[in-house]
């Protein structure tokens, strides 16, 4: 029975939407039903995992209009205006879903009833920008992005300039189940696929993919589901062990201290905005001029962190492209930062040049920095801007000693030990471990990413002491004069590190030999600075 | 003339008035070319002329009638086609008719009847119709024609009309447009009742409460209601203020001006008691009501026109009065109801389709105007009959064939584009204001279409608070698709704008012209003076904040709570942030008013803070912090930053080859707080820019061939880390800072921020920030601070509405304080190298009172402003101002840590150094390890090193002591 009703879904979403309509029940709405009914028969993984999933394999012309697609996409736009429908045609079927929308009666001359009308939400998705091929349910296939990127219709509304991906309008009829939903959220929208024209303010109509949605989830910020503290093969000193030392040396011409915060950096996240315990960014330095190709860090850490936005900076890049999404003529235009929460952005100035900087790159470079720092970004908006909370972490690459343009928390110099180069024109030069390992790999940094890591009260009152211990010794031996004096930043940042730390041994608890590891990296960290 | 009474009456369908038509036009094909365009004036003239006359019996009215024909005025009024329709049902067309014209008014509509000619004629509805033809009221029933209403009731109230025309008058009208679904029936024919479809609300009902409204609200029933509602009133100046009859003066007012708009405040037919149904009748059913009161404001107008005629009124004498009614009957009335409560715009749903609503919002974009045909002019090309077509839901149904039976082709009408009537309209988009965003969510949109006077109104950046229908109409989405009439787009057709709507960001008056500007009541009479805009709909969100505002105050504990939230996270540093928040509020600029350049000097009222101090001391914090709630704050990085400019270089360093970033600093942050970090590593061509930002606030330009000067009034809060990176306490300030005393002058405030070692603070510090960062719910602060949005309404507040004085004993006070302050200066024994008060410090001084006085959002700077103003100087002075030979004050009271515990330790300490000093008197050199042993073996405690070079440097600064050598082997020698 119920793998009847679910193959009835699958095949004709359509009919069994039409059969739930022409059921009257006052006591729920249509739309509140329907997601209930159709969440119900896709309930179990199994049957989630049976819809036809879009994807640039699968691209919406590939599939017959009216059959049931899933998305997995980033909400890009929730600015577009709602829409109104007729939830009962005169004829007595149901309206929305894109059902019955083709009236043959051209001249119906019987008076709108105002009362059927009702709310559609429209938003615009994207495909989560970033994501790494092996972290897409579509399998890791380890599929090169397809030569020949299909050209999303409205491909400006892509974080990623010239990057393959679909852009899907989404109609969402519940609007419980619209209302909580916010730009760059995560959802896997499952509804009947079809293709709608895009309100814009200009006078031409394109046509555009379409969802009307039965149902959604939310997808978690790791996407694939994780857990904390999780449970590995072997010991996860080990693992993660194994894991710095392969960042060294695949990516980092074998530096094991560079890798280390790395990793650390890549699992930092908003923990909270009052007082605002931000990620960690990191700047890691030295890495030379780029000869053209990427560095090798983008493609390893590709296969480690679920979403990875690489942006290149260069004077081309900070002059003409926009940073921030910006309304124009109504239409939210998407800009590099617009990133999902929980996202990894690399920013590599090693192809910068020397040049002019104009106008708009100031205002981008600034926006950078802003992110960085308050872990905001402010959309543009005709006549007024609106602020929105992000959750990046940043990882900055400097070709010189210092980052020109940024200030991070953090600032590693690189030391090659081996003289394998920091570049690579493409992933394939990347010496994989085994699945299995690198299965590992990706669990211990997605479950440190969720990390919740306490502290016990004897730890905090040793780190207290130990703060002032150290203030005590190092003002007594250079008698209050110059010195290296622990400020209070440097607590603040210790701390941070110590939590990281805590997290990517899956530790749930700052243990005072965690606080010690925790300060001599920082100490290591420092040695290099000078 | 032509059609038979008969006819007239039972016109159920349009056939019969086709008929009608169809005879009078085959009259009027047969008399010649007057159809055709080109002959609007002729045509209009005995229009007017027969519509504003009544039958005989009126002789006001037959005397402005025949008057009005020769009046040179005349013409421009006849062009208006909605007039011509208008006051057609006089029989004065039978004796002053040139029949010719008549057939050409017969060509008015869709009805081909003329109508003038039958006063009783049911037909005379149709023509009527025009003159409530406003784009943004679409009714759904035609009404009475205004002026027969207007004599129907004229009549009751005077009976010796009533014989005469009133039965004349009123059959017509209860037969009126049976094919309609309703119409307004004269309240003398209690059979009748007519009713707004669908409803049982009856318009004569309707028309009744509206007259008794506008001829008996009184602002008493409004002040008892907010009373009532606890919004804030004026009273009333005297008792009969309270009795007025505000709407018969606003009538008169609109005679007056030649306004024909009348802005009425919902709120006020709710308070009015003989009007609360109306209230709700107006906002469910606007598209009926308000054409109801258009048309009894109309009559009203007549009315009262005629009675201050007849009173002989100031400019209603004789003929002139005659004009003004002729004037008053030709112009076509409106009502602009406002005052509804503001839903959120995305709260409108299908429900509350042509409702009247009330949003607010920010407009976007505005298209050009738009002329959109109301009426179009068809003609037969077979016949020359010519058919008016209204506009109708957007639409305009063409005849598909000619409407006279004679003719009866099709396909024969075309359109006669010069001939159809025109309105202004223009679709506006507005976007949610960010304050009505919730929270992380983008902004909606909605279309706004304007008309006639409210066209160009608003212009894009402008907030507008809008009473309009809400609408939904089907929409034709794509050409190449058949139409999909399941969808439907919404927008709403907008009866009146109000500028500047909430929010902190009103429009700036100044930068519309002063002419033509009807902002913000915007067209009309009737907003209720000038000056009292809150009252619309209950406690504003901006009256709410207001007074929330106000009560905080109030409180004696404003200074700290305000302080306190300045970057909450930030430990300590009390005084700094009380300077800053100062700086915050600002003084006030002053400029002499008399003196020569018209108005003299500008005295800026920018504060200006300086810290300096030690890294790692959370000077970026506060930076960033102020960045964000300061006004137009900038934030920028000194280094490699120029002055002026707003692109940048990406250069090679010349000498480590590095990238840098040369980027402009954006001082132009006029009327902000601009933010400028590592102030010292800002290069000095640079700084010497600043040099004339702070002082005289404008910014002077030399780039490609121009010279130019810009304002650049903002006030600066820079900090900089001292010269080799740590404060070195044996240098004095300006050896400790590398930038040149002048520029340090200029700072009102100039704060050392040292990372001292203690121990109590450094406790205290690491507990606070390990609840912080590392528990995993951080401690909520326990005290009460304002949010950051909250904290900066309140300065914006205060910024821009408080502008204190100073009183006379501020005054004394200020004075008395500046003596002593130099007084500090003189103190000393050395005054190299020092900075002592000068006038400047008397001026800052006078700054951060003020700024401390509209901290209190008091109108004056009173005696406590001065003292704290003094001592916020005190401590900044003392710090900047201190020499550590002459060195009078003690390093720690910088930071407020400093426990008077710690003082008396300092004070034994003391003791016995100078004790072990005098002991050892053989030798007057010891070793300063030696003291430290020593004193430790003697104290239970250990001697705190920090407490020993403050005790040992007091000792050398009294000249007790000297201190020969460097670090390790320093030596203590003892001075006789």
């Amino acid at each position: 029975m119920v793998s009847s009703l679910l193959v009835d879904a699958l095949a004709r979403p359509s009919v069994l939407l039409q059969d739930l309509a022409n059921v009257p029940d006052d006591a729920q709405d249509l739309p509140a039903r329907v997601s209930k009914y159709f969440g119900d028969i896709f309930a179990s993984d199994d049957a989630f995992n049976e819809i036809t999933q879009l994807g640039l394999e699968t691209p919406p012309e590939s599939l017959t209009p009216r059959s049931l697609v899933r998305f997995d996409a980033m909400v890009q736009d929730t600015a577009c205006s709602p829409e109104i429908y007729l939830s009962k045609r005169s004829s007595g079927e149901c309206g929305g879903w894109g059902l019955n929308e083709h009236d043959a009666t051209d001249d119906d001359p019987s008076p709108v009833d105002y009362n059927l009308l009702r709310e559609c939400n429209v938003i615009w998705a994207v495909s989560i920008p970033g994501q790494s091929p092996w972290s897409s349910s579509q399998g890791d296939l380890g599929v090169a992005p397809s030569t020949t990127p299909a050209p999303s219709p409205l491909s400006h509304k892509y974080p990623l300039p010239s990057t393959a991906h679909l852009g899907v309008q989404i109609k969402i009829y519940d609007s419980t189940l619209a209302e909580p939903i916010r730009t760059t959220d995560l959802y896997s929208f499952v509804g009947i696929l079809t293709s709608d024209p895009w309100h814009t303010s200009s006078e031409t109509v394109t046509l555009v993919p379409t969802i009307h949605v039965l149902f959604a989830r939310q997808i978690a910020s790791t996407i694939v589901p994780r857990a904390f503290p999780a449970s590995f093969e072997s010991p996860v000193r080990e693992v993660r062990e194994h894991l710095i030392s392969w960042v060294a040396d695949e990516a980092l011409a074998g530096d094991k201290l560079a890798a280390e915060w790395v990793l650390l950096a890549v699992m930092s996240k908003v923990q909270s905005r009052a007082p605002p315990i931000l990620p960690l960014s990191l700047n890691l330095t030295g890495f030379g001029p780029s000869t053209a190709s990427n560095p090798k860090l983008t493609h390893v850490l590709s296969q480690l962190v679920p979403m990875l936005a690489v942006l290149p900076l260069s004077l081309n890049v900070v002059n003409s492209t926009t940073f921030v999404p910006e309304s124009k003529d109504e239409d939210l235009h998407s800009g590099w930062l617009q990133l999902p929460k929980g996202s990894l952005c690399i920013v590599s100035e090693v192809s910068m040049d020397e040049g002019t900087v104009s106008q708009k790159g100031v205002y981008n470079l600034r926006t950078i920095q802003d992110t960085m720092s308050n872990q905001t970004l402010d959309y543009v908006f005709p006549f007024s801007q609106f602020s929105f909370e992000t959750d990046i972490s940043f990882l900055v690459l400097s070709a010189g000693k210092k980052s020109p343009f940024f200030r991070t928390q953090l600032q590693v110099p690189l030391r090659g030990s081996t003289d394998t180069g920091l570049y690579a024109p493409d992933a394939s030069l990347i010496r994989l471990p085994s699945p299995e390992t690198l299965s590992e790999y990706r669990n211990l940094i997605g479950g440190g990413k969720i990390a919740n890591i306490t502290l016990e009260e004897s730890t905090a009152k040793f780190i207290q002491d130990d703060f002032v211990k150290e203030r005590q010794a190092a003002s007594s031996k250079n008698a209050g004069k110059t010195g290296d004096v622990v400020t209070s930043d440097d607590l603040i940042i210790r701390m941070m590190v110590a939590k990281l730390l805590a997290a990517s041994y899956h530790r749930p608890e700052v243990t005072r030999e965690i606080w010690e590891e925790a300060k001599a990296l920082d100490e290591r960290r420092k040695a290099r600075l000078d | 003339m032509s059609s038979p009474p008969p006819l007239d009456f039972p016109t159920s369908d349009l056939d019969a008035e086709m008929e009608d038509g169809t005879a009078k036009s085959a009259a009027g094909s047969g008399r010649g070319p007057l159809f055709l365009p080109g002959t609007p004036s002729a045509a209009g003239t005995p229009a007017r002329h027969r519509g504003s006359d009544a039958p005989g019996s009126d002789v006001f009215r037959s005397a402005v009638a025949r008057r009005a024909v020769g009046l040179p005025a005349t013409p421009r009024r006849g062009k208006d086609p909605l007039f011509l329709a208008g006051n057609s049902s006089s029989p004065m067309a039978f004796p002053s008719s040139t029949p010719a014209k008549t057939p050409r008014r017969s060509g008015a509509q869709m009805m081909d009847s003329d109508p003038l000619d039958f006063p009783t004629s049911p037909a005379t509805v149709a023509p009527q119709t025009p003159r409530h033809r406003r784009g943004d009221i679409h009714p759904t029933i035609n009404f009475t024609p205004t002026s027969s209403a207007r004599r129907a009731r004229r009549n009751t109230r005077d009976p010796s009309n009533l014989n005469s025309d009133g039965t004349n008058l009123d059959i017509p009208m209860s037969s009126a447009a049976p094919h309609l679904s309703a119409a307004p029936a004269p309240s003398d024919e209690p059979d009748e009742i007519r009713a707004i479809w669908g409803t049982t609300v009856s318009l004569s009902d309707t028309m009744k409460m509206f007259r008794d409204f506008i001829q008996g609200f009184k602002p008493k029933y409004r002040a008892q209601y907010d009373r009532e509602n606890g919004i804030p009133t004026k009273p009333f100046q005297t008792p009969e203020d309270a009795e007025v009859v505000l709407y018969e003066q606003y009538l008169r007012r609109m005679r007056r001006t030649g306004d024909t708009n009348l802005n009425i405040d919902v709120i006020n037919i709710m308070v009015y008691p003989h009007s609360k149904k109306l209230h709700g009748q107006l906002i469910k059913y606007p598209q009926e009501v308000i054409p109801v009161m258009d048309q009894v404001l109309k009559d009203l107008m007549v009315e009262l026109a005629e009675l201050d005629h007849e009173a002989g009124a100031e400019g209603m004498e004789g003929q002139e009065g005659e004009e003004e009614i002729a004037d008053i009957i030709s112009k076509v009335y409106k009502v602009r109801p406002f005052g509804l409560a503001s839903v959120n715009m995305r709260n409108l749903n299908p429900t509350d389709t042509d409702k009247l609503v009330c949003i607010k919002g920010l407009v976007i974009r505005a298209t050009p105007v738009i002329p959109d045909m109301k009426v179009a002019f068809f003609r037969c090309l077979t016949c020359q009959h010519t058919v008016q077509v209204e506009i109708d839901r957007g639409k305009i149904e063409e005849p598909a064939r000619c409407s006279r039976e004679v003719c009866g082709q099709v396909g024969t009408m075309t359109m006669i584009h010069n001939r159809c009537e025109f309105a202004d309209r223009q679709v506006i988009r507005l976007q949610e204001t960010p304050d009505a965003v919730p929270d992380g969510q983008t902004p909606h949109t909605v279309s706004l279409s304007v008309y006639d006077e409210l066209v160009d109104v608003a212009k894009p950046g402008d907030r507008l608070v809008i009473t309009g229908i809400f609408r939904s109409v089907p929409t034709r989405v794509n050409p190449r698709m058949r139409t999909m009439k399941s969808l439907f787009k919404t927008y709403i057709d907008a009866v009146h704008i109000k500028l500047g709507g909430g929010g902190t960001l009103g429009f700036d008056k100044t930068t519309r012209p002063a002419q033509g500007d009807r902002a913000p009541g915007v067209a009309g009479v009737g907003d209720g003076g000038d000056e009292d805009e809150e009252g619309d709909g209950g406690l504003s969100r901006k009256a709410e904040m207001e007074k929330r505002i106000r009560e905080l105050s109030e409180r004696d504990d404003i200074y700290d709570v305000l302080s306190h939230s300045v970057a909450p996270s930030i430990w300590e540093l009390d005084d700094i942030k009380k300077g800053i928040l100062l700086q915050l509020f600002g003084g006030t600029n002053k400029s002499v008013a008399r003196g020569g350049g018209g108005g003299g000097p500008r005295y800026r009222g920018d504060i200006n803070v300086l810290l300096v101090g030690d890294p790692g001391t959370s000077k970026s914090q506060i930076l960033q912090y102020v960045h964000k709630i300061a006004p137009r704050g900038v934030y920028t990085s000194g280094k490699g930053s120029s002055a002026v400019g707003l692109t940048a270089y990406v250069t090679r360093d010349p000498d480590t080859r590095q990238l840098v970033l040369e980027s402009g600093a954006l001082v132009l942050s006029d009327g902000g707080v601009c933010c400028i970090d590592e102030f010292d590593k800002m290069s000095d061509a640079t700084r010497s820019v600043l040099h004339e930002v702070m002082e005289q606030q404008t910014v002077s330009i030399a780039k490609a061939g121009i010279i130019t000067t810009l304002n650049a009034r903002t006030s600066i809060l820079a900090a900089a880390n001292p010269v080799g990176s740590k404060y070195d306490v044996d240098l004095p300030v300006t050896r400790n800072i590398d930038l040149p005393p002048t520029l340090i002058s200029r700072f009102d405030l100039l704060y050392l921020v040292l990372d001292q070692v203690d121990e109590n603070l450094d406790r205290k510090l690491a507990q606070h920030l390990v609840s912080l960062y590392l528990e995993d719910k951080p401690a909520v602060e326990s005290e009460d601070i304002l949010q950051l949005p909250e904290l900066s309404a309140y300065i914006d507040y205060a910024r821009n509405n408080v502008h204190p004085i100073i009183t006379e004993h501020a005054g004394e006070e200020l004075v008395t304080c500046y003596v002593e302050m130099r007084k500090l200066g003189e103190d000393s024994r050395n005054n190299e190298k020092r900075i002592t008060a000068t006038t400047r410090q008397l001026e800052s001084m006078i700054r951060l009172s003020e700024g401390h006085a509209r901290m209190r959002l008091s109108p004056l700077v009173e005696l406590e402003d001065v003292r704290e103003a003094y001592r916020l100087m005190k401590e900044a002075i003392r710090t900047s101002a201190m020499d550590p030979r002459t060195g009078k004050i003690d390093m720690s009271l910088l930071n407020t840590g400093t426990g008077s515990g710690q003082r008396k330790l300092r004070e034994d300490m003391r003791k016995a150094v100078l004790d072990m000093i005098s002991a050892g008197s053989k030798n007057r050199n010891i070793k300063w390890s030696d003291v430290v042993r020593q004193l430790n073996e003697q104290s239970s405690v250990k001697v705190d090193t920090a407490d020993f070079n403050e005790v040992i440097k007091a000792l050398e600064n009294e000249g007790l002591i000297k201190v020969v050598g460097e670090r390790e082997k320093r030596v203590i020698r003892k001075i006789d």
